[in-house]
């Protein structure tokens, strides 16, 4: 396992950080993701179940909430999906699927999605040129589905106006890199 | 060159002269200036050429309805036909060049087009033109469009960048004269977000162009004052050089920011336009109202405008079209615009006034009851003829003249989503409609409501009534007084006479095609719009739509409500196609997908080919290849003989889990999966609705209620969303979760004879990957390089003894390096499409060329997969006659009896001794290939009775490549037809 170098989405051994203007872009490699999904009839069994192992209640439609070491967002209808950080290929999902066995299916989206962080001023007027959705009104604790250069992505807000993270496929994630350092240049 | 007609005052910087050229002529401005302004004040009236008769013409207008003061701006790359003198704004080293005109503009050889104007009234290229037929498309339509046109595209591509974004809001004002300003603030000082978009430079409307109409401020400091307090308020956007073009559904508007054409050249990645996109909760339009002529005889000569044009260009940017001018007016706008030119120091000579009763209002001579007949002057405005009340005539000598035959609200966006506005006798014009559009209200001179006052007031009731739509408690905002005398207007619309009277500048439509139009029943509106080409073009008309209207009219003997308007629709101006394409051009024309190994195959030097958004490997050219060929047989013989490895990570992965899972695919796929062992995989058929064939693809049993669906890369999306329906709408109560997992498994197939030996050098050793410990349609959890969790498939596309690998995408990169590097002993060979292509062809393995939504499972020869003992999607309408039919297309192999000739995809497969007519026509042929195997090209085709006919010598014919082959059908499964490697 040693000889096998990870790769980030955007190519790089490391991760990729961009300054552009006031904004930091930056590449976040090191976070593992599960999606949660309910079985039928274990929907509330879901919800309390996640508050014990993610030290979060689930979160309403349209939000994500944040925990010591795990966030949870919600992604559909009592379908959720898990933040922890990076500690092995498969290990959240692992771990989450022992913990939720009969309430819940749970499959690793580590590599499904490749998270940036977009932090400083400007990145209201960034977001404006890139997705429909009201970014103005977006506050701490929004998460929403958006698409971003025609690329389906999921869109987190960490602090109204200034800190957000995209979360794009791991596909497109050069893409949608590129288009959001063009759209800041041109800011 | 001084500027001659240059006055006091305005609201332009004169201390930043700015240097331009128009037609290679050097001339100066200021800063503040357009385009037209700055022309005027150099004394150019003449400043292009009218569309069909070549008449030479001046500015019009002082906005974006500006019809006649067309130009080419800038040059090379940058050059933009078409772009009003009116709107462009002056900026150091502007280039611009009249067009529509050879050799020059003052002296055009297609002028003679004006001699022969009897023969080329409204409508006669419908009536000419008509022989020989021959001719029209070599000859005459390329004359047309040479004698008359607009202006040259430049045929380069644009340089600039042009954006997209979204926008949201409480209230969208739209237009920022005095109605926008108090609209904006009396939402805006409420708490509602508000949108505030303007057209021009400058907010403020009318109020930069009229004198002061409020008691105890001027207009300059009103709109100073408010603005001011607006750009303070957080919940305010202004949007200057902004024109909403459009309303749509649900409060969206489409809006164009012109953040750069005012500069010669944008800054650096800075955009030239941006495409807004604003969602407003409620919207106020506060458009204002564009003045319209008076049709008479030559009132085209430059140095005729509009009145209210003549007075804006004193009063912002202290220019005159000459001198001494007068008024023509039928209403008392007219006569103020007559006083704010005095006011400026212009020598008005006379106020004409076709109402006998006509009030005095600006201090010169007023002629009541007199109409202006003709104009002198080609290149320029010299005289007028006046008809007097007495039916006198008199020559009044003129630099130019300013006409006023009333005020057409902006009604236009109102009746974006059908709306037709209605008639308002006390303006003689169109206010919008009744039934507004959701959320919308109008305010301002849009509304009619011509006095200032009157303005502010409507605007700040409009902004009342949008928050109560809002349920927002509003803050009443002080209201300045102005005058509110209303309006009076005796609608004139022409003046009778036999020469040509202009109506439509744009269009060179004249009165006399208006009648001549009723006269061959054209009488529609959109019928004559159509006959005439009235209102089309840059303009749409705004100048002219009413007037004519008016003729129409005039000329059935109905009223000008019971003639109606065409339907306006966006844009309200013209938006540049690279405003709408935005960042979406050249390679970006859309996002791409990249697999794991796309650097490392880069590296390589191969060749990619786009499928769908994914970049695939299409071969890997080696040293001393030369033809595309070379390598890909090269590829597929490496397979065959020794091991090769192919990226298929673009295929579709979805998890299926729940305790549903295999009853949920047993619905999805036509044939059985209930039953399916775990640590096995199945190829699975899915069927549309209707018994089609859909997608193709595999499903692994991971666990009891755990699978693995991997489609074809086409349609991952569409069998995804498709199962979601089927799970959602279906059969909802069903236990079953899935997710798409595409992007979350690099996945490659390793296939050929040699490729256990290669995979048991990948896996960790624990692991028992022979035949017996994992044989054919095997799948299982695995580790590599010392625990890295992968997925093992042994399924195999090419035929040959393979399987297919999987680890977390981030390791994907390695796995590739690692893979190449372990089997270098064993001849790996990396291959791309083409070869996989080759491949499946060679086992008859169909794909998306043959699964093309017309073909059932009966014509790919899995008729029998379709299981009986179970109900699935499409299994019932599989069974219908047609796509069961043994006399029907079936899948079978072609090759050609000359094995130097080659078989191509599309070509139709015909009967030795038939002819080639299309009841002869026995099916076509799929998919072709060469195969370096059989030393032959060889293809798949679907033919009728195909398996009965195996051993037939047929004819492939392609039209389209002209081409006619004698061929064999034979067994699709060119190679292994027992399936012998694979389970080896």
């Amino acid at each position: 396992m040693r000889d096998f170098v990870a790769k980030t989405a955007i190519g790089g051994t490391e991760p990729k950080q961009d300054v552009v203007g006031t904004l930091t872009f930056q590449e976040r490699e090191d976070v593992a993701l599960a999606s949660v999904s309910a079985r039928p009839g274990q929907e509330e069994a879901l919800k309390t179940k996640l508050h014990s192992v993610c030290g979060i209640a689930a979160p309403d439609a349209g939000q994500w909430k944040k925990g010591e070491t795990s966030s949870l967002h919600w992604l559909g209808p009592d379908q959720y999906l898990c933040e922890e950080a990076y500690t092995g290929p498969l290990e959240l999902a692992r771990r989450m699927a022992t913990e939720l066995d009969g309430i819940a299916s749970v499959t690793d989206q580590s590599d499904v999605f490749t998270r940036i962080d977009m932090t400083g001023p400007g990145a209201i007027d960034l977001l404006q040129r890139l997705t429909v959705l009201d970014v103005e009104q977006m506050q701490a604790g929004a998460f929403n589905r958006s698409a971003i250069h025609h690329v389906g992505c999921l869109l987190r807000c960490n602090e109204a106006g200034a800190d957000f993270s995209v979360y794009a496929p791991r596909s497109y994630a050069i893409s949608v890199h590129h288009a959001l350092i063009e759209v800041a240049k041109a800011l | 060159m001084t500027q001659n007609n240059r006055l006091q005052g305005g609201l332009i910087d004169r201390s930043k002269k700015l240097r331009f050229t128009f037609d290679g002529k050097s001339y100066e401005g200021y800063q503040g200036d357009t385009l037209a302004s700055a022309l005027m004040a150099n004394d150019v009236r003449l400043v292009g050429r009218s569309f069909k008769y070549h008449r030479p013409r001046g500015v019009l207008a002082s906005g974006s309805e500006e019809p006649n003061a067309l130009v080419e701006l800038r040059s090379g790359n940058r050059q933009e036909p078409n772009t009003r003198a009116t709107t462009i704004e002056l900026f150091d080293g502007l280039e611009a060049t009249s067009q529509n005109r050879w050799p020059s503009l003052a002296f055009d050889a297609l002028s003679i087009n004006d001699r022969f104007s009897p023969f080329l009234t409204a409508g006669f290229y419908y009536k000419t033109f008509m022989w020989p037929k021959a001719f029209w498309e070599k000859l005459y339509e390329p004359m047309i469009r040479k004698a008359a046109g607009l202006g040259r595209l430049s045929q380069e591509a644009d340089p600039d960048i042009y954006d997209k974004g979204y926008l949201h809001c409480d209230v969208l004002v739209i237009g920022a004269g005095p109605s926008g300003l108090i609209a904006a603030l009396t939402a805006a000082r409420s708490g509602a977000r508000v949108i505030l978009a303007d057209e021009d430079s400058q907010m403020g409307g009318r109020l930069l162009a009229d004198c002061n109409r409020f008691e105890g401020v001027s207009n300059a400091d009103w709109v100073a004052q408010t603005l001011g307090e607006l750009a303070s308020m957080d919940n305010v956007r202004l949007l200057t050089r902004t024109t909403v073009f459009g309303a749509y559904d649900h409060g969206i508007h489409g809006a164009l920011e012109r953040v750069s054409d005012h500069l010669a050249v944008p800054e650096a990645g800075k955009p030239r336009q941006i495409l807004w996109r604003i969602y407003s909760k409620q919207s106020v339009l506060c458009a204002g109202a564009t003045e319209r002529p008076i049709a008479f005889e030559n009132n085209d000569r430059p140095g005729i405008m509009l009145a209210g044009a003549m007075r804006a260009y004193a009063n912002r940017w202290a220019v005159t079209p000459g001198k001494r001018v007068a008024i023509f007016t039928n209403n008392d706008e007219g006569h103020r615009a007559a006083q704010d030119l005095i006011q400026a120091g212009v020598k008005v000579v006379a106020v004409i006034d076709p109402r006998g009763d006509a009030p005095r209002i600006a201090e010169c001579e007023l002629l009541a009851g007199a109409q202006v007949t003709d104009a002198q002057g080609r290149l320029g405005l010299k005289s007028i003829t006046v008809q007097m009340a007495d039916g006198q005539t008199r020559p009044i000598e003129v630099g130019g003249l300013g006409v006023s035959g009333g005020w057409n609200p902006n009604v236009q966006l109102t009746c974006h989503q059908r709306g037709r506005p209605q008639w308002f006798e006390p303006l003689a014009a169109f206010i919008p409609p009744a039934e507004m559009p959701t959320g919308m209200v109008a305010a301002g001179a849009a509304a009619g409501n011509l006095t200032s006052f009157g303005a502010i007031a409507s605007g700040t009731n409009a902004a009342l009534a949008a928050l109560d739509g809002l349920g927002i408690k509003a803050c009443p905002v002080d209201l300045p007084k102005g005058e509110d005398n209303a309006i009076s207007i005796m609608p004139f619309w022409h003046v009778p006479g036999k020469g040509r009277a202009w109506l439509d500048f744009q269009n060179d439509v004249t009165v006399k095609d208006v009648k001549l139009a009723e006269q061959e029943g054209f009488r529609s509106v959109e019928h004559l719009k159509r006959y005439t080409t009235l209102g089309m073009a840059t303009d749409q008309g705004k100048t002219a739509n009413v007037g004519a209207l008016a003729v129409m009219a005039e000329v059935t003997g109905k009223s000008i409500p019971e003639t109606g308007t065409t339907i306006f629709r966006p844009p309200y101006t013209p938006v540049a196609m690279g405003a709408w394409a935005g960042r979406s051009v050249g390679k970006e024309f859309k996002p791409t997908r990249l697999t794991p190994s796309h650097q490392w195959a880069e590296e390589q030097g191969a060749v990619f080919v786009e499928v769908g958004p994914w970049l695939r490997a299409q071969w890997f050219p080696k040293a001393g290849e030369t033809h595309w060929r070379e390598s890909v047989d090269r590829e597929v013989l490496a397979v065959r003989s020794g091991v090769g490895v192919c990226d298929v990570t673009t295929l579709g992965k979805i998890d299926v889990q729940g305790a549903d899972a295999a009853v949920f695919l047993n619905k999805i796929y036509c044939n059985g999966f209930a039953k399916l062992p775990v640590g096995k995989t199945r190829y699975g058929l899915m069927l549309r609705e209707d018994g089609i064939a859909m997608d193709d693809g595999t499903a692994a049993r991971l666990a009891e209620d755990n699978f693995v669906v991997t489609t074809t890369t086409a349609n991952a999306v569409g069998v995804y969303r498709h199962m979601e329906f089927v799970h959602q709408c279906l059969f909802p109560d069903m236990d079953v979760q899935m997710i798409s997992t595409t992007d979350a498994w690099a996945q490659y197939a390793i296939a050929g004879p040699k490729s256990r030996e290669l995979l048991q050098k990948i896996v960790d050793d624990n692991i028992d990957i022979s035949n017996e410990g994992f044989p054919f349609m095997a799948c299982g959890e695995v580790t590599i390089a010392n625990g890295i969790p992968a997925r093992l498939f042994r399924i195999s596309f090419s035929g040959e003894l393979a399987y297919e690998l999987a680890v977390p995408t981030r390791y994907g990169d390695a796995l590739i390096r690692h893979l190449m590097e372990v089997g270098k002993p064993m001849g790996i060979t990396p291959y791309g499409t083409e070869a996989l292509g080759v491949l499946r062809i060679e086992k008859g393995h169909a794909t998306g060329n043959e699964l093309n939504g017309t073909t059932s499972a009966h014509n790919l020869g899995m008729g029998r997969m379709v299981s009986t003992k179970k109900d699935s999607i499409g299994s019932t309408l599989s069974a219908r006659e047609a796509l069961s039919d043994p006399d029907g297309l079936s899948l079978v192999g072609i090759q050609p009896v000359n094995n130097t000739e080659i078989v191509l995809a599309g070509g139709h497969v015909f009967d030795e001794n038939a002819q080639h007519l299309p009841e002869n026509d026995l099916g076509y042929v799929t998919s072709a290939a060469y195969s370096p195997n059989l030393s032959s090209s060889i293809g798949l085709a679907l033919v009728k009775r195909g398996a009965q006919r195996l051993g037939e010598t047929v004819h492939i014919v392609s039209p389209v490549d002209d081409s006619n082959i004698k061929a064999t059908l034979v067994s699709a499964h060119f190679v292994d037809p027992e399936g012998e490697r694979l389970r080896a």
